[in-house]
């Protein structure tokens, strides 16, 4: 492993692809303040390449603080017809685009080909199984898989490596510590916002005072990726654990950012720990991100509310820079054993937040290093 | 480029006392509603948090209090000021220590300076701190003024993000942002002032009503970093009544006056600040009339 102390001393170069997007406009707030990152390339479709980001980003700009001045003046590049120049420039990507489900694909399969690791957002390549999703506190581990990976590809620098879907990050968290009391079956209904869709309430309007029962393909993904993320390396594969079975249902409800989730959990006969217990392991759960005291890894990474009326989306979603997962009302249930709600700041802990934790994973732990210049 | 420290509003917010202490309790309640209101960052322990008359202890632990229960939600900008260079220091570096994302230092009152001693008493802090210093002008309160030419000195050193601009002058305001842009950041120190700031490019506010109308305050900023100055102006007009009516009598006096009417119970006020007179507090009532707040 790398020391920690000497990363800062030249920056790794990021390039960001899909930079005109929500989660892109998170991505460039995080790494213009990032201590060991710097912005080198933002990359878009063919509509927006060739023009200066602050022109292409006005009207569009969804974040609380200004665009960066630096990033404002940059040209934005072809995310596809400009991918080898983009290579040269940068040590690592950010991908968060907008296409269909085998075009991203192909794209960040390309970038890593080109020997860039991809640190990505998109859904595309979570079923691959070589490809490791990882909530850092949860499944470092899995970034080993990355070597079987290369092979594939036939790189010796790049890679893919994806964080999970938004809506898993604000119940598995909690669930993790309490797996080896063998839970058996968890119902989970999620109440995400609508930045989570891309929309603030200015360009949503039909949100206000409403709530939509569908989020396309989100209760496939909220049922199924916690089983990979709670998976095992086998063979140069990531297999997924065979418990527990989860059905939930998730709705999209009128609050910019913040994804709950009211959690129902069975454990196995006889295992059930007590409520104390359950408090004891959220309390104390911390991973390699506080061991390696990566950057954006927050001190206390789930925080529990005795407050009956916490957490709340308003007042609690920033907890730590967003980085934090909160739980409150852990009671006894009459049909499953426990109940609880949680809450995860859905663009940043949920997505660019947690793809710049993992970075600064992959960093610490030598899988991106630092191109030639 | 310096990143602002914050963009929006920021509360100066009051701390409210019992009889021979801080109340700690009624803190984290405010400080709840202000996140809860959109506010940005919290501002503690500045004048309106009557830091004039808090020991270096009290002032440390209310800095630290915070810090430790605002936990990353939003930003907490630490007033540190003193007209003793070393006090200064020592508030700084202990609010460091705390995990403060900021720092605000008014010009030395009362003793006041030169332009170089203000240069001097600046770089002195911002060479022993690597938390971001905003520098705050207010003539009115501490008899001296920056200049120009200060500030485009002061610009230079990496630790100072930019000033709370509570002068009123607009033509130094203005030529400030001119000339130094994104490479020091203005915010308003005057709540009647907001808008016309942000049309030229300050980044929010430091603001005293924003203790009690936080979701007002913040709209006004959010308009105006969005550019719908049409917007942010009617607002500003809207609540200019109460905001003037909070400076009636010598700030934070209205301020905290207003909370406790509005039941927040935040305390007495620290001598030589005493009770408002009758007759402004029926005026500062008759305000929070007509601008819906009680």
């Amino acid at each position: 492993m790398q020391n920690i102390a000497n990363i800062s001393n030249t920056k790794y170069r990021v390039g960001i692809i899909g930079a005109t997007g929500m989660v892109g406009q998170r991505f460039i707030t995080l790494c213009a303040a990032h201590p060991w990152f710097e912005i080198a390339a933002l990359a878009a479709s063919s509509r927006s390449a060739g023009k200066k980001y602050g022109e292409v980003i006005a009207g569009r700009w969804k974040m609380s603080a200004p665009v960066p001045s630096a990033v404002a003046d940059m040209t934005i590049y072809d995310a596809e017809a400009d991918k080898e120049k983009i290579a040269e420039l940068v040590d690592f990507v950010f991908c968060a685009v907008d296409m269909k489900k085998d075009e991203i694909k192909r794209l960040e399969e390309d970038y890593a080909r080109l020997e860039v690791p991809v640190v990505s957002n998109n859904s595309a390549h979570r079923w691959t199984a070589d490809v490791p999703m990882v909530v850092p506190e949860i499944n470092p581990e899995h970034i080993e898989i990355i070597e079987a990976q290369r092979k594939r590809l036939g790189t010796k620098r790049g890679f893919i490596a994806v964080k999970s879907n938004c809506s898993i990050q604000s119940y598995v968290p909690l669930l993790s510590p309490l797996r080896e009391f063998g839970i058996e079956n968890v119902l989970v209904c999620t109440y995400q916002a609508i930045s989570g869709a891309g929309k603030t309430f200015a360009d949503w309007p039909e949100m206000v005072d409403n709530v939509i029962p569908l989020i396309p393909g989100e209760e496939e993904k909220s049922e199924q990726e916690p089983l990979k993320v709670w998976g095992e390396i086998k063979n140069g594969a990531i297999v997924p654990a065979d418990a527990p079975g989860i059905t939930t249902q998730c709705l999209r409800v009128p609050v910019a950012d913040g994804h709950f989730a009211a959690v129902f959990v069975k454990f196995a006969e006889g295992k059930k720990p007590e409520i104390s217990e359950i408090l004891r392991r959220w309390a104390e759960f911390s991973g390699e991100p506080q061991k390696l005291g990566l950057p954006s890894a927050p001190k206390q990474f789930l925080h529990y509310f005795e407050e009956e009326n916490r957490p709340q989306s308003r007042l609690d979603r920033d907890l730590e820079n967003g980085m934090t997962v909160s739980a409150g009302r852990l009671r006894p249930d009459t049909q499953y054993d426990y109940k609880f709600v949680a809450l995860s700041h859905n663009t940043l802990r949920g997505a660019a937040g947690g793809a710049v934790l993992l970075a600064e994973l992959l960093c610490a732990k030598d899988y991106i290093t630092q191109n030639q210049r | 480029m310096k990143t602002p420290v914050f963009s929006g509003s920021s509360v100066a917010i009051v701390t409210p006392f019992t009889e021979n202490g801080v109340n700690f309790g009624k803190l984290e309640e405010l400080i709840d509603e202000q996140i809860a209101g959109g506010t940005a960052a919290i501002t503690i322990c500045g004048t309106t948090g009557e830091c004039s008359t808090q020991s270096l202890e009290e002032h440390a632990s209310v800095v630290d209090h915070c810090v430790k229960y605002v936990n990353g939600r939003i930003k907490v900008i630490a007033g540190t000021s003193s007209n003793d260079t070393l006090a200064a220091l020592q508030l700084s570096q202990k609010a460091e220590k705390s995990g403060a994302d900021a720092l605000l230092l008014v010009t030395p009152y009362y003793n006041k300076t030169t332009q170089k001693g203000l240069i001097a008493h600046y770089t002195y802090i911002a060479d022993r701190v690597s938390l971001p210093i905003i520098l705050y002008n207010v003539p009115s309160r501490t008899g001296l003024s920056f200049t120009l030419e200060t500030y485009q000195e002061l610009a230079k050193h990496p630790n100072i993000n930019g000033v709370k601009e509570a002068s009123g002058n607009f033509a130094l305001l203005s030529s400030t942002i001119a000339s130094l842009g994104d490479n020091f950041n203005v915010w308003s120190g005057n709540d009647n002032e907001i808008v016309p700031a942000m049309s030229l490019g300050a980044k929010g506010v430091i603001s005293v009503a924003a203790n009690v109308i936080p979701q007002q305050i913040a709209r006004i900023t959010e308009y105006a970093l969005a550019g719908d100055f049409k917007k942010a102006a009617e607002l500003q007009l809207r609540y200019l009544d109460l905001i003037n009516s909070l400076f009636i009598e010598v700030n934070p006096i209205p301020i905290k006056s207003a909370l406790n009417i509005m039941g927040r119970e935040v305390g007495p006020l620290r001598l030589p600040l005493c009770e408002m007179s009758d007759s402004n507090l029926e005026k500062l009532k008759d305000s929070m009339r007509k601008s819906g707040i009680l």
